[in-house]
């Protein structure tokens, strides 16, 4: 009660600095969040839960650690959570590629059809594999490749062990090299 | 359908593609590893395309934070009078 009559509210310095460095991290945090739901709305709702979240408990992260795997585990734990309201039946990975399968749909190219596909692939086909990967292995490879976390991090995140976060990462990332080979194929046939 | 041959070099290469790629295979593997693709062309291939779905992804999923939210995540920001 008496603080509501203070002259002035005084603003923890350490609390400005945490602001404004989680602040910075927007770009980073949106990445991840827009690929762990379905639309840019429900991306911005998790933004939204997510920094709200991490602004009251602030005093909880440690200063000097990862802040960008401080706040992507908060918005693991919402998206989560989110998943959970919806009931949403776990989605089957689907298929088991071979690792040669996106070498074989192609053909057997040379390094620089290699080159050129890469710059003519469109991004469609593996966003829309990337939305298709059922939770538990689209935020594995969410994490690692466009949150940028090292293994041990993303375990963290998602406390489970790093040997589950390779496998996941190894096999979430076959369904999309499928995917772009499928498309690729289509393509040059 | 392939006329790749899967060496017991070849199958190496592919196990290790992932934390190769991702930069935390150990240097005494990685050594093993190079040696296989500087006589490998196909494995160089796999590995090519291991990179490019990558930066595929990455080019894809590159969009900022919209303005909109941006703001209102500084509202919320300056909102919480949590200490």
């Amino acid at each position: 009660m008496a603080d509501e009559t203070a002259e002035a509210p005084v603003t923890d310095p350490a609390r400005l600095v945490f602001d404004e460095q989680a602040l910075a991290l927007a770009d980073d945090v949106w990445r991840v969040a827009r690929r762990l739901t379905r639309d840019p709305q429900a991306a911005e709702d998790l933004m939204q839960e997510a920094y709200t979240r991490a602004f009251r408990s602030w005093k909880q992260y440690t200063p000097g650690t990862n802040l960008r795997a401080w706040l992507l585990r908060i918005v693991h734990n919402l998206a989560i959570d989110n998943a959970r309201k919806q009931q949403r039946q776990p989605e089957q990975l689907g298929l088991e590629a071979d690792d040669y399968y996106l070498y074989d749909r192609l053909g057997g190219p040379t390094v620089a059809d290699v080159d050129r596909l890469v710059e003519r692939l469109s991004p469609g086909p593996v966003l829309e594999a990337l939305g298709q990967l059922s939770l538990p292995f689209r935020e594995v490879v969410v994490l690692v490749d466009l949150g940028d976390l090292s293994y041990q991090e993303a375990a963290d995140v998602l406390e489970i062990p790093v040997g589950t976060v390779m496998s996941r990462l190894h096999r979430g990332r076959r369904v999309l090299k499928k995917a772009l080979a499928d498309h690729a194929g289509g393509e040059t046939a | 359908m392939s006329a790749h041959v899967r060496s017991e070099q070849c199958l190496h290469a592919q196990r290790c593609v992932q934390e190769y790629v991702d930069r935390t295979l150990p240097a005494e593997q990685v050594a093993i590893v190079d040696q296989h693709l500087a006589v490998c062309p196909c494995c160089v291939k796999c590995y090519g395309l291991e990179v490019g779905v990558r930066s595929v992804m990455r080019k894809a999923c590159d969009e900022p934070c919209p303005d909109a939210l941006r703001a209102e995540l500084r509202r919320i920001c300056d909102d919480c009078d949590c200490e």
